[in-house]
């Protein structure tokens, strides 16, 4: 009987052993939920980040394929994407035109634009969530920037708003940040596009020798356009952009209207 | 009594005529050669064997309606600017006609540079810092940009340097760029404006002293660098590891090894992940007692010539010497277990299994290049239709191959350096190919006798210093040599867009020989070039012929064999040579292209020495010797490109380009292709230009300008040619329906002035008399096989296919879904067995004729009674197919496709229209009975077309049927056209070589006398009245000297045709009119009214800096003119204003001569002299006074000036310039109310320099000049 009883206690003791173990694993993978039910403090900077990161990685890559467009005007259609000229010129022997002088402007740019309306959507959810934890919230107007820097894009959601529950906390701005080269990328584009301009073409191996993380893929097709396609092999981010300048023609060039 | 009959043969031989030099150069190789009087012809007996009906063919060029593509209003009117294109480009141009069309929006009628949104300057973004050359200003302006009208980007805020950021540098970035990376990174920059190049750069990085970095605080250490430790506040131990023993921290070392970012090499680390050093198997050797052990003195990977000798033990990886860092493989790893990396062998083996550098690059061909030995011993070049050139290159263990522009517009070459261990490193690059020079240089030649002589030197000389060039000799008979300048690297033709072009530039390569017969006793002796009849004349002519480009008897890069010419007279190719050139489809090992850096960039004319020298003299490093500007030596401050109007500073082979380039073995050669490409952009320009130009007499009143935008833009320049030959009357004389430019018109592209034919004249003669064969090698371009089955081997060998490689492989291939991944070479028609259906092509039929279909062919009737065509009668005809196709005909019938004599229009294309001109002449003309209104002659063309698979070979012939009937020429001879075009003479002109064009051959006369008849006039011209002496689509041609004495001279000349009928004058016919031949000698000479800059000192204040060469002329004809600087035509020119911008203008004295001349030929000259001074100072205060209530400050140049009253004390001056409040006055005079206190004043000039501490400091009455 004793024996029994014995045996009995220490099943009891497992099995308190074992759920207590269960919670306290549920506990740490359910920490933020936990914390919200519970009422814990929300990090805005991490929940805009949470909300618009999904949002910017697409929208990059639209952009890196097409030459820093969403919609381009004035592009080639190669395997599949719309490849933005960022140098021109319709006729031979002459060099092209630059027809976007500011690419990284031109990609924050637009890189905002698509993920604008994401990113105040995902304000207006953050006051939500504060009012729905009785938080008190005073906000003005919402509107977001991108800016591509050395190592990061930034998107930076300027936002001024009150929270107040027992005391008061003012926030002006918010800035989710994201790793990224596209940075350099952008850098040694426009510095291919002043080759083309300048001199016709480029010499890309010595781009090769200054960032070694660099891969540069050079196309050129039949009508004289170049597919200028950028990669980082290591963060295996790109940037595709086409030129035509200086080109030559068939022969004589003597053909019927293009 | 004399019998004759004859039977009439149509002989029809088309021969594409080399433009008007060549056949110079061919004149004066059968200057020497007896003529035969043809006029002295006796009416043979019983033994004409056939007789030929003159047939003048004029090809027309009417498949895709080439005219409608240029209207005559384009070549006066030019190119249109469009700023935003429906393609959605910006700033382009376009023919007048087209821009409409193009254009999203309104067309300005006017050349983009005078439109002021597309003027191209140079965009900074306030931003970051970058700058964007030729930017257009809205382009610029509407992203947010500052605009500046310099497209060099001569502006301060673009000038670059070298950026410290810490203990690392940045080279060549902006002031702003600069500062961008302090707000982002957070370290604190200095833009050192003393390093402009990245050797020196590198230099100011400072070298990291890393070592062990002690934390009391917690007692850890960290592997840092000597900033980053100070930088956290620990102790820093240089040269000392972590796991040191004296440390005691009980880290455990070398716990394990892994490759670090930024370095090749493979490092131990200890447990806590502290980097130690250099991985070897040798533990103890590399902890070195747990100091640091440098890369020279820890493990050598190599063994002997292995670079890797020791991978398995060692990693010390050297990315120099093919290995770096990364992770292990099956193959190579190291011998211990445990560790993921290893020192990766970053070579790579190329397609011949040769082991290449990482880095190294080479070239890869289709095929034979270049040149090699043809016919006896003579060049050729040998690169084959469908081939390109690629450059391959060694990328960290990755071959790359890209390649060079396709129909050889680039060619690949080469060039291998010893490296110091004595291995061979290949370095290669994509340059132009200057194949347009080639063949330019030849039209070059256009004088007579010794000037001749002297232009045939100099065009020789040219040749052989273009390293594209090669002067390719023709040898055949003893009055048959010649040379001609062809390219090295024959260049490839799209004959499926560029028919045209393509023949033009093969019909460089047909000539005739001429070979004499005299009677002797013993029967017919060849007298002259019996050469030509033998083996070796097409030979070596189609040597020549496929030297020009995709022409002749040649194989495809695949080696399959066409045979594109035709020979009359001699000997078809053997098929020793056949098998011979076969060979060019293989590529030769060790082959490749070499080039004279230095030679090549002569050719291209721009590059003068930009006169530098060593700033040491002493300074012996290979590269990166500072160079400073040594105007003693300089011709130009740059290079003069002409229509691309930018001016390059490059050297190759020189330090400055190696500096530049920085430390690639054999930069110049690498960078080539960046170099000289917009140089030979200009270069080709002009030399396409003006060989069409020529071609189409652009004396005709053409805008050389225009010409040159038009051909730019891709227009069709034979468009050119045929408006002005209808313009000329040329081919209105021949019947054509067309007006110029009209709807409908198919004459209107006359690419190749294709005129004139052989008669083969058979007659006995009398002893003494002589009789000559003319043997003729025509050139066609090349065509692929028959058919698609090879389609689908494209890209097989390797190398990606494009438009060229697959079209080269059959007539029916063609390259679908191009630019997608889906892109492949098809067989458009493979289960095409249908021969192509010939029907009448009515839009070809001229007025007065028409068409009569029959169920053999069809009819050609007249509108004359009977339906036949009289002598001097002209009909233009053609046939229409459902299906390209290429057409042939025989005057026999039943003669198989192949054995068929002539190609319909002389062409050997496939097209869906063919057409032909038919002049007929005057049978008596041809030694025939005089005139007998009852005979009639029909005949039929009957002809075959077969389709790209080559069906139709055999099906049912066509008959093109004609009558004609001999007719009695009762008008007179008719004066198509005159040289030189234009009226006018230079201003002090006293005689002028002149020629006029005749539609018959005829005997001229000139007077001064209007009035007089023919027999009066008392002076003779000298004519080619021999019916095969027609060279030119006028006409034959009567040619004299007239002496001017007055501005205004008229000429009057009458012709009398029929020369052959000298004994009966009664039957000619002469010019009732004369024809009035105007001189104008140009009343004021050429002037060049203004230069600027001259005699004057221009300052700047940055290096290099831009200057813009204006000039005006007036004067001569009506005031424009041609100015050249160098002998290179200035970048905007042919008009009263000109201009010249030279943006690498460093501090110096500058000499330029200028030479301007005209259409008529007057000349002017002049030269612009200027001083260039560098301002890099700030400005400095002249003077400070009061005046009334206010204070007023002087500069010593234009400046602004802004101070401040109050600062930190001992750092008033220190203020940022834009925080200061800006005093009134721009220029040298400034002021501001004067009150109380410290006027701490900068001053800023111009270009932006700004002094480190105040200009001024003034207190109350008192100042302090800083």
């Amino acid at each position: 009987m004793n024996y029994m009883k014995k045996r009995g206690q220490m099943t009891i003791f497992i099995i308190v052993a074992i759920a207590l173990v269960v919670i306290i694993l549920l506990f740490f993978l359910f920490r933020p939920q936990i914390g919200n039910i519970l009422g814990n403090e929300i990090s805005p900077n991490s929940y805009l980040e949470g909300c618009i990161e999904p949002e910017i990685k697409p929208a990059v890559n639209i952009l890196s394929q097409q030459g820093s467009y969403q919609n381009p005007e004035g592009y080639i259609s190669y395997k599949g994407s719309k490849v933005k000229y960022l140098c021109y010129t319709d006729d031979f022997y002459e060099t092209c035109t630059v027809q976007q002088p500011m690419t990284k402007g031109n990609f924050e740019k637009e890189l905002n634009l698509m993920v604008k309306a994401k990113a105040n959507k995902c304000v207006r959810n953050l006051i939500e969530e504060y009012e729905k934890r009785g938080y008190e919230v005073t906000s003005g107007g919402i509107d977001s920037s991108a800016s591509i820097v050395p190592g990061k894009i930034i998107v930076s959601f300027n936002a001024p708003m009150t929270v107040t529950k027992q005391t008061s906390e003012k926030y002006q701005s918010f800035d989710v940040e994201i790793e990224s080269q596209m940075y350099d990328l952008l850098f040694i584009a426009t510095s291919l596009v002043q080759n083309e301009v300048k001199v016709g073409d480029s010499a890309t191996e010595l781009y090769l020798q200054y960032y070694p993380d660099l891969k540069i893929e050079k196309t050129k097709l039949t009508d004289g356009t170049k597919i200028y396609k950028l990669t980082n092999v290591v963060t295996e981010e790109q940037f595709t952009f086409a030129s035509r300048s200086l080109s030559w023609p068939a022969g004589y060039g003597l053909e019927e209207n293009k | 009594m004399i019998k004759h009959k004859f039977k009439l043969f149509l002989q029809i031989f088309l021969l594409i005529t080399s433009i008007i030099a060549f056949a110079d150069i061919m004149k004066e190789v059968q200057a020497g050669m007896p003529s035969a009087n043809m006029q002295n012809k006796k009416i043979g007996l019983m033994t004409i064997l056939f007789l030929a009906l003159k047939i003048i063919t004029v090809t027309l060029f009417n498949e895709k309606t080439l005219v409608s593509a240029l209207n005559s209003d384009d070549l006066q009117k030019g190119t249109y600017t469009c700023i935003k294109s429906k393609d959605g480009s910006l700033c382009q141009e376009y023919p007048a006609s087209e821009c409409n069309s193009k254009c999203d929006g309104q067309c300005l009628p006017t050349g983009r540079e005078n439109v002021q949104s597309c003027q191209v300057g140079t965009c900074f973004d306030p931003d970051s810092g970058i700058c964007q050359e030729r930017s257009t200003r809205e382009s610029c302006e509407v992203n947010g940009g500052q605009w500046f009208d310099d497209p060099a980007g001569n502006v301060a805020q673009c000038q670059k340097s070298c950026c410290v950021v810490g203990d690392e540098t940045v080279p060549l970035v902006t002031l702003r760029e600069c500062q961008k990376i302090e707000e982002t990174t957070g370290v604190t920059t200095t833009f050192r404006t003393d390093a402009k190049n990245e050797i020196v750069c590198w230099a100011l990085g400072k070298t990291k002293v890393e070592g062990a970095c002690v934390f009391e605080s917690d007692n850890k250490c960290r592997f840092l660098t000597k900033g980053e430790c100070y930088g956290n506040g620990g102790e820093f131990f240089e040269g000392i590891l972590c796991t040191h023993p004296d440390f005691n921290m009980g880290y455990e070392k070398q716990a394990t090894a892994k490759c670090v970012e930024g370095k090749d090499e493979l490092y131990w680390f200890d447990s806590e992940g502290n980097r130690e050093n250099i991985y070897d198997g040798n533990k103890v050797k590399s902890w070195n007692d747990g100091k640091v052990l440098i890369k020279e003195e820890s493990c050598d990977i190599s063994e002997g010539n292995n670079a890797l000798g020791n991978q398995k033990t060692c990693g010390n990886c050297n990315s120099l010497l093919g290995s770096v860092c990364g992770q292990k493989t099956e193959k190579e790893k190291l011998s211990a277990n445990g560790i993921d990396e290893v020192c990766r062998d970053t070579r790579c083996t190329d397609s011949s299994g040769n082991l290449r550098e990482n880095g190294e690059s080479w070239c890869e061909y289709q095929g034979d290049i270049g040149e090699d030995k043809g016919a006896k011993g003579f060049s050729r070049s040998a690169d084959t239709p469908g081939s390109r050139h690629f450059r391959a290159s060694c990328i960290d263990g990755e071959v790359q191959v890209n390649a060079c522009a396709d129909y050889r517009n680039e060619v690949c070459i080469e060039s291998q350096l010893e490296r110091g261990d004595g291995e061979k490193i290949s370095n290669s690059a994509c340059v132009t190919n200057l194949w347009q020079l080639c063949i330019n240089y030849n039209s070059e030649v256009k004088g007579k006798g010794a000037e001749r002589k002297a232009q045939l030197e100099t065009r020789n000389d040219k040749c052989i210093k273009n390293p594209h060039c090669m002067l390719k000799q023709v040898d055949v008979a003893d009055n048959f040599k010649f040379d001609l300048c062809v390219p090295r690297y024959a260049p490839g033709f799209d004959l499926k867009k560029n028919a045209e072009g393509g023949e033009l530039s093969c019909a460089f390569a047909n000539q005739k020989c001429t070979v004499f017969f005299v009677k002797e006793l013993s029967g017919w002796e060849v007298k002259a070039n019996e050469g030509c009849l033998k083996n070796g004349f097409a030979e070596q002519m189609n040597d020549m012929c496929m030297s020009l480009g995709d022409c002749g008897a040649s194989v495809n890069y695949m080696g399959d064999l066409t045979k594109n010419y035709k020979v009359k007279n001699t000997k078809k190719l053997d098929k020793e040579y056949l098998n011979d050139i076969s060979q060019y489809s293989d590529t030769v090992e060790g082959k490749y292209a070499t080039m004279n850096v230095t030679q090549y960039i002569d050719s291209v004319g721009g590059l003068e020495k930009s006169g530098f020298k060593k700033k040491d003299p002493n300074c012996n490093l290979p590269v990166g010797c500072e160079l400073v500007p040594d105007t003693d030596v300089l011709q130009t401050a740059g290079t003069i490109s002409g229509l691309a109007g930018s001016a390059l500073l490059l050297l190759a082979g020189t330090d400055f380009a190696a500096g530049f380039f920085v430390a690639i073995p054999g930069s110049g050669v690498a960078s080539l292709s960046g170099i000289a490409a917009p140089l030979a952009g200009a270069a080709i320009g002009f030399a396409v230009t003006s060989l069409l130009i020529q071609l189409t007499g652009i004396g005709g009143g053409l805008d050389p300008a225009v010409t040159w935008t038009l051909i730019a833009a891709g227009t069709v320049g034979g468009a050119i040619i045929g408006t002005t030959v209808i313009a000329a009357g040329g081919l209105k004389a021949a019947g054509a329906t067309c007006a110029a430019g009209g709807v409908g018109c198919i004459v209107g592209v006359v690419i190749l002035i294709v005129v004139v034919l052989i008669i083969v004249i058979f007659k006995a003669l009398g002893i003494g008399d002589t009789k000559k064969k003319v043997v003729r090698f025509q050139c066609q371009p090349w065509q692929p096989i028959l058919g698609g089955a090879k389609c689908g081997e494209c890209g097989k060998d390797g190398y990606d296919c494009s438009r060229y490689s697959c079209h080269s492989l059959g007539q029916t291939c063609e390259l679908i879904n191009e630019g997608t991944s889906d892109e492949k070479c098809i067989d458009l028609s493979p289960n095409d067995v249908s021969a192509p259906i010939i029907s009448p092509w009515k839009e070809a039929l001229n007025s007065g004729f028409k068409y009569e279909e029959n169920n053999n062919g069809m009819k050609i009737i007249s509108s004359e009674e009977d339906g036949c065509i009289k002598s001097y009668e002209n009909v233009i005809f053609g046939i229409s197919l459902n299906e390209p196709g290429y057409c042939k005909y025989d005057v026999k019938n039943n003669v198989e496709f192949e054995e068929m004599e002539f190609d319909f229009g002389d062409r050997n294309l496939f097209l869906t229209n063919h057409s032909q001109l038919f002049a007929v002449p005057d049978l008596s003309s041809l030694g025939l009975p005089g005139y007998d209104p009852n005979r009639r002659s029909d005949f039929s063309l009957y002809t075959r077309c077969i389709d790209g698979n080559g069906n139709g070979k055999d099906s049912a012939e066509y008959a093109i049927n004609f009558c004609i009937k001999p007719g009695v020429d009762k008008t007179p001879p008719i004066i198509a056209g005159r040289e030189p075009i234009l009226e006018n003479a230079p201003f002090n002109a006293s005689k002028i070589d002149a020629k006029v064009f005749i539609n018959e051959p005829a005997e001229c006369k000139w007077s001064l006398d209007s009035n007089k008849d023919y027999e009066n006039m008392e002076n003779s011209m000298e004519c080619l009245s021999d019916v095969e002496d027609r060279e030119s689509i006028f006409g034959w041609e009567c040619s004299t000297t007239f002496e001017i004495d007055k501005n205004e001279n008229s000429f009057f000349i009458k012709c009398l045709d029929q020369p052959w009928k000298e004994e009966n004058n009664s039957e000619r016919n002469v010019m009732i009119n004369p024809y009035e031949y105007k001189i104008i000698r140009t009343t004021n000479p050429l002037i060049i009214n203004s230069v600027k800059p001259n005699n004057e000192t221009l300052i700047f204040g940055v290096e290099p800096a831009s200057v813009t060469l204006e000039l005006t002329t007036s004067g001569g004809v009506d005031g424009r003119a041609t100015c050249k600087l160098f002998g290179k035509a200035m970048g905007e020119t042919y008009k009263t204003t000109h201009k010249q911008i030279f943006n690498k203008i460093f501090s110096g004295n500058y000499e330029f001569p200028i030479e301007c001349e005209d259409t008529a030929g007057n000349t002017a000259l002049a030269t612009s002299k200027f001083e260039v001074n560098l301002d890099s100072s700030p400005p400095s205060v002249s003077r400070v006074y009061k005046q009334g209530e206010s204070l007023v400050i002087v500069t010593n140049e234009d400046a602004e000036c802004s101070y401040l009253k109050f600062g930190r004390e001992g750092e008033e001056c220190l203020f940022d310039f834009k925080n200061g409040t800006i005093m009134s006055g721009r220029e040298k005079i400034h002021s501001t109310p004067f009150d109380k206190g410290k006027f701490y004043v900068k001053c800023k000039d111009k270009w932006g320099y700004v002094p480190g501490t105040c200009s001024v400091v003034v207190n109350g009455g008192d100042y302090e000049l800083q």
